[in-house]
C-alpha cells in the first residue's frame, strides 16, 4: 500500500516498544494476532504495537488468556469493520 | 477537585461485603475498558473504578477511607487530616481513629501498607495511578469527509494529549485519499514511555456526507434531473471529487439507473481509481404554474405508460 506513513519494526523493536518479551511476540505471530508486513522476513508494520499493547492490558485489566485477548481483538476488529460500513450506509 | 466517593463509583453500598465489591469492580472494568468500551468517557470511568477499587480491596485502606474520606491518603501519607477531612467524618458517621494520637503518621501508615510500595509513581504520591498503556504507542480517531480525505492537506485537530491529559491541537498532514481504518502516523506524538517517545497513530473514519459515499474503491453520488431530462434525456453537470463533469443522461431514466463514470472513483492501493456511480433521481417541482400542469395533465390523458402493472389504469 502507498502511504507515507509506512514503516516498519522488528520484533525485538516491537517488544521494546510494548514492554512485553519477544516470547510474546512471536508467540502473537503464531496465533496469527500480528503479521510480518508484506515482502519482508522478520518486519513488522509499526502500527501493529498498538494491537500487542491492545491485547496486553486486556489481559492485564480483564483477567483473560492469551487466546482469549486474541479471540477479544478479531471481534473488536470486526465491529469496528462494521461500524465503517454502516457509517458508509449512512450517508447514502 | 471535586469529592469522589469510591462506593458510588463502584455503585455497591458502604455495607458491600468484599465479595460483592469485587464482583462490581470485575463488571465495571469489562464495561468501561478503554479498549473495548464504546462509552463516552470510558477511560475516565475505568480510571475511576480501578481507583475506588484499589482502595475498597483492601480492608485497611478501606477502612481509612471510611473514617476520612478522601483525605485519607493524607492521613496514610503522615499528615494530619486537612479540617475538611472532619466533614467527611461526619458524612461517614465514624469514630474511633484520632490522627493526632500518633506522633510519626508515616510509620503507622508504613506498618498498614508495607513501606512506600505505592509511592513514587510515575505522577508521584499517592495520586491514582494512570491507566498503565502497556505501549506508548497510542491510537486516537479523525473524522474526515469522503471529500477531504480524497484531497489530503495540512488540517489541525485537538487531541487530548496522551501525557498531560490536556486538550492539544495536532497539526496533521493527511495523505490524499487516505481510506477509512487507515491510520496516520504521528511519530513520537503519543505517550512517553520511559526512553521511548511512543507514536500518535490517528484512525481515520469518514463522516457521512451528503454527496459522496464511498463503497470500497468506487464513490456513490446522487445526480438530480428534472422530470423532461429523464424523460428526454441531457446532459448535466456533475459534481465528482475531483471537480465537476459533463455527463450523459440517458433518455428514459427513471430514479435509481445509475449511470458509471470509469475511473472517477477512489484512488486505490495499486495506483488507479474506483469508478463514480451516479443515481439518478427524479425531482419535481414542488409547485406547478398553469400551464406546466396543463401539460403534465394532457400527458397523463394521452400516455400509455404505466409504472405499476398491478394499477388498471
Amino acid at each position: 500500500m502507498t502511504r507515507s506513513t509506512l514503516s516498519v519494526f522488528s520484533l525485538r523493536e516491537v517488544a521494546v516498544r510494548c514492554g512485553v518479551d519477544v516470547e510474546l511476540v512471536q508467540q502473537l505471530v503464531e496465533l496469527g494476532v500480528i503479521e510480518r508486513a508484506p515482502g519482508t522476513e522478520a518486519a513488522f508494520a509499526c502500527e501493529v504495537t498498538l494491537r500487542v499493547g491492545k491485547l496486553v492490558r486486556l489481559q492485564r485489566d480483564l483477567g483473560v488468556n492469551l487466546e482469549g485477548a486474541a479471540v477479544i481483538i478479531e471481534l473488536l476488529d470486526r465491529i469496528e469493520s462494521l461500524e465503517h460500513e454502516l457509517r458508509a450506509r449512512d450517508a447514502g | 477537585m471535586a469529592y469522589k466517593d469510591y462506593y458510588q463509583a463502584l455503585g455497591v453500598p458502604r455495607t458491600a461485603p468484599e465479595e460483592d465489591i469485587k464482583k462490581a469492580y470485575r463488571k465495571l472494568a469489562r464495561k468501561y475498558h478503554p479498549d473495548v468500551s464504546k462509552e463516552k468517557d470510558a477511560g475516565q470511568r475505568f480510571k475511576d473504578v480501578n481507583e475506588a477499587y484499589d482502595v475498597l480491596k483492601d480492608a485497611k485502606k478501606r477502612a481509612l477511607y471510611d473514617q476520612y474520606g478522601e483525605a485519607w491518603k493524607a492521613v496514610a501519607e503522615g499528615h494530619a487530616p486537612p479540617p475538611d477531612a472532619q466533614r467527611a467524618r461526619e458524612d461517614f458517621g465514624a469514630t474511633g481513629f484520632n490522627p493526632e494520637e500518633f506522633s510519626d503518621m508515616g510509620s503507622v501508615f508504613d506498618a498498614f501498607f508495607g513501606g512506600g510500595r505505592f509511592r513514587g509513581g510515575q505522577r508521584g504520591g499517592w495520586q491514582a495511578q494512570p491507566w498503565p498503556a502497556a505501549s506508548a504507542d497510542q491510537e486516537a480517531a479523525i473524522e474526515l469527509s469522503v471529500e477531504d480525505a480524497f484531497r489530503g492537506g495540512e488540517r489541525s485537530v485537538a487531541l487530548l494529549d496522551p501525557d498531560t491529559g490536556e486538550r492539544r491541537q495536532y497539526t496533521v498532514r493527511i495523505p490524499a485519499g487516505v481510506r477509512p481504518r487507515q491510520r496516520i502516523r504521528l511519530a513520537g506524538q503519543g505517550a512517553k514511555g520511559g526512553d521511548i517517545a511512543g507514536d500518535l497513530y490517528l484512525n481515520v473514519q469518514l463522516r457521512p456526507s451528503g454527496r459522496f459515499r464511498l463503497e470500497g474503491d468506487d464513490v456513490h453520488t446522487v445526480l438530480p434531473v428534472a422530470p423532461w431530462e429523464a424523460a428526454l434525456g441531457g446532459t448535466a453537470t456533475l459534481g465528482t471529487l475531483d471537480g465537476s463533469v459533463r455527463v450523459k443522461v440517458p433518455s428514459g431514466s427513471s430514479s435509481g439507473r445509475k449511470i458509471r463514470l470509469k475511473g472517477k472513483g477512489y484512488p486505490t492501493s495499486a495506483g488507479t481509481h474506483g469508478d463514480l456511480y451516479a443515481e439518478i433521481r427524479v425531482d419535481v417541482p414542488s409547485e406547478l404554474e398553469p400551464e406546466e400542469r396543463q401539460l403534465l395533465e394532457q400527458w397523463a390523458a394521452i400516455s400509455k405508460f404505466n409504472p405499476r402493472p398491478e394499477d388498471p389504469r
